[in-house]
């Protein structure tokens, strides 16, 4: 499993901030994806109709998720493929290795999968010889950087394009060349990945959905990576997690309806593949083995609880895209896999909160994640959830502690809180004398200042605005 | 008339998606079209042709029929359906139809016949259920070529699938 680090968040976004390169790819990304996304909402006559259509699908899969499952193994199996439970990142590892070697493989492809970064599988699989490539144009650049995603949907959207041309000349050996534009970068990775297809005997890749009643898994791309790494290759592995099944194919659909939307602002990707089975007998192409993973890795335990909607989670991407935090700090600040709000509350809960215990707290509460999820998931509401288990289990910092218990004594005696924040002003304009040559603001260090409040508090306001009436009498 | 507005729906939607259009009557004018396109392109792609169509256009055509891909190729298939509400052709696996050429074509040809425009994509599983079309290795949805956005967000068409999508209209 790949090293956690989302306790180091502060530090890390302290450098994120200060990474030109970062930033100007951020800024530009957050324009795109938010203007894309609103346009193509903007065409549905009833988005919020088609929300409650996609929720609907996942609320009644998490209601009779085991049942299904059990339909989707059977009804896979009559398809000549094979369906494999696991509990741990380990195990899922261990399984994609013996297949792998038991196909006798060299060269295994890959198509997108998020489950596989949670899992670590491309180190696992490096370790044990085999030769990994990462299809999926975002998921290449950054294998060749040798990083981890920085976004669910768009892995390389940290880098800019001089970072990707340095890489293609460092590790593409194709003599001297310029690149004029962009389209040329796409170009060569095209050539260069197109040999690799020929050649894999093994294709990975994740799935969109699981579809009970016909033992399908939904494969979504817009480049065809996805699809070539599953056609191609003599043997097909899916790695996914649990809460990706559905009921039917109505219910699949309902969902695409607002994956693609919020994702990429396309009604639907340029691929929306369903794949059954192995290739049939007279079939000219398709692999001739067939296996879907399905990792649980701690999300069975959130069934029933009081963060059971994270599961309904379809990785599209929107609250990182809307998140003023995820769009200041970049996707590795978050320390883990899965970054922005989605990832604040999915880290914590799946990796447990004393690794992740800045997490819940990388958030201004502004409420635009839940705005924008298509399953309306209340993120900033379990974010809160997630701050209060930190609170009771006292693993928040000691000076949060502090100041928390100081606040909370100070509310339960209104007469001391009352007559503190009438002193409130003064003490910040003497303390922002002192300390930083001005009445108005107040240095806090790292280039924050607090400003000096009103001078007068609300109540003081109120009582005097009460007493005037009085006076006249109305 | 229901029926023309359909079709011009269509129209417009997969020029959205990025397809070019060709309007054909008869399986004469689909053969002239492919000649023309491979003339214009100086006759360096093979042509492969999805063996549900062989019998109909190789006679007139000079495909490829060895089962490895060649390196270049103009791919022909045939659509099992469009769909109206996104613009997208569904493509089916079957020991007539090969999935790779729907990957692997520089361009690739989709015939669809103007009688098999369908609603949505609940219509499609419909649609299959009355046919008896049981479910396939591979539903492809297709929604255009093949493109990217993962470098600073620009989309360029051509990433590793076709790099052009002609959609050919079959009116019979």
């Amino acid at each position: 499993m790949p090293v956690i680090k989302s306790n180091q968040f502060k530090p890390s976004s302290l450098q994120a901030l200060n990474d030109s390169n970062l930033q100007l790819a951020l800024k530009r990304a957050e324009k795109g994806f938010v203007e894309k996304r609103a346009k193509s909402i903007a065409m549905v006559e009833d988005f919020d109709a088609l929300k409650d259509r996609a929720k609907q699908a996942k609320v009644h899969s998490l209601k009779h998720l085991d049942q299904l499952l059990e339909e989707f193994q059977d009804k896979l199996q009559a398809a000549g493929g094979e369906m494999h439970r696991v509990a741990s990142p380990a195990e899922l590892n261990e399984l994609v290795v013996t297949l792998t070697r038991r196909a006798k493989a060299k060269t295994v492809l890959k198509g997108k999968s998020m489950v596989s970064e949670e899992t670590g599988l491309n180190r696992v699989l490096e370790d044990q010889g085999f030769d990994v490539v990462e299809t999926d144009l975002g998921e290449y650049i950054i294998q060749l950087a040798n990083e981890p995603p920085s976004h669910i949907i768009a892995p390389a959207v940290h880098k800019t394009r001089q970072q990707i041309e340095s890489l293609f000349y460092q590790y593409h050996n194709l003599g001297h060349r310029e690149f004029k534009d962009i389209a040329a970068l796409v170009a060569e990775a095209r050539q260069v990945l197109r040999t690799r297809f020929l050649n894999a005997e093994v294709g990975i890749t994740g799935a969109n959905l699981m579809v009970a009643e016909t033992g399908s898994i939904v494969l979504v791309t817009n480049e065809g990576n996805g699809d070539l790494a599953a056609t191609l290759p003599g043997l097909h592995i899916v790695t996914t997690s649990i809460e990706k099944i559905v009921g039917t194919l109505e219910d699949a659909n309902a969902v695409l309806e607002v994956l693609a939307r919020s994702a990429t602002g396309q009604a639907l990707s340029t691929y929306t593949s369903f794949f059954t089975g192995n290739k049939r007998a007279n079939d000219t192409d398709g692999p001739v083995g067939f296996h879907v993973i399905v990792l649980d890795n701690g999300r069975s335990k959130l069934l029933g609880s009081e963060f059971e909607e994270m599961l309904h989670c379809i990785k599209c991407g929107a609250c990182l895209n809307h998140c003023p935090i995820y769009s200041n700090v970049g996707g590795h600040s978050y320390g883990w896999v899965y970054p922005g709000p989605m990832g604040s509350v999915l880290t914590p809960l799946l990796q447990g909160l004393k690794t992740a215990t800045p997490l819940p707290n990388a958030s201004t509460f502004c409420g635009r994640c839940e705005e924008v999820c298509p399953m309306g998931i209340p993120l900033p509401n379990l974010l809160r959830k997630l701050r209060d288990q930190q609170h009771q289990e006292k693993i928040e910092p000691r000076k949060w502690r502090w100041a928390l218990f100081g606040y909370g004594w100070l509310c339960k005696n209104p007469r001391l809180y009352h007559g503190f924040f009438r002193y409130w002003n003064s003490i910040i304009r003497l303390l922002g004398l002192i300390m930083g040559n001005s009445k108005h603001q107040l240095p806090l260090g790292g280039g924050r200042r607090l400003s000096a409040p009103s001078q007068t508090t609300f109540m003081t306001q109120w009582k005097r605005r009460q007493r005037r009436t009085k006076q006249i009498g109305i | 008339m229901e029926y023309s507005s359909d079709k011009n729906n269509m129209i417009s939607k997969l020029t959205v998606n990025g397809c070019q259009i060709q309007l054909v009557t008869s399986y004469g004018e689909v053969v002239e079209k492919i000649t023309a396109l491979m003339e214009a392109k100086h006759d360096l792609y093979d042509l492969v042709i999805s063996e549900q169509l062989q019998p109909i256009l190789n006679p007139s055509l000079d495909s490829n029929h060895s089962n490895d891909m060649p390196k270049r190729f103009i791919g022909v298939s045939e659509a099992y359906a469009g769909i109206l509400d996104t613009g997208s052709l569904v493509l089916l696996s079957s020991e007539k139809q090969r999935t790779a050429i729907n990957f692997l074509s520089e361009i690739h040809i989709i015939i669809l016949s103007s009688q098999r425009l369908i609603r949505d994509k609940n219509a499609l599983w419909e649609l299959m259920k009355s046919e008896k079309v049981e479910m396939p290795r591979a539903v492809n949805i297709i929604s255009g070529p093949s493109r990217t956005a993962d470098i600073e967000q620009t989309i360029q068409i051509g990433a590793h699938g076709p790099c052009e999508l002609i959609v050919t209209l079959f009116e019979q």
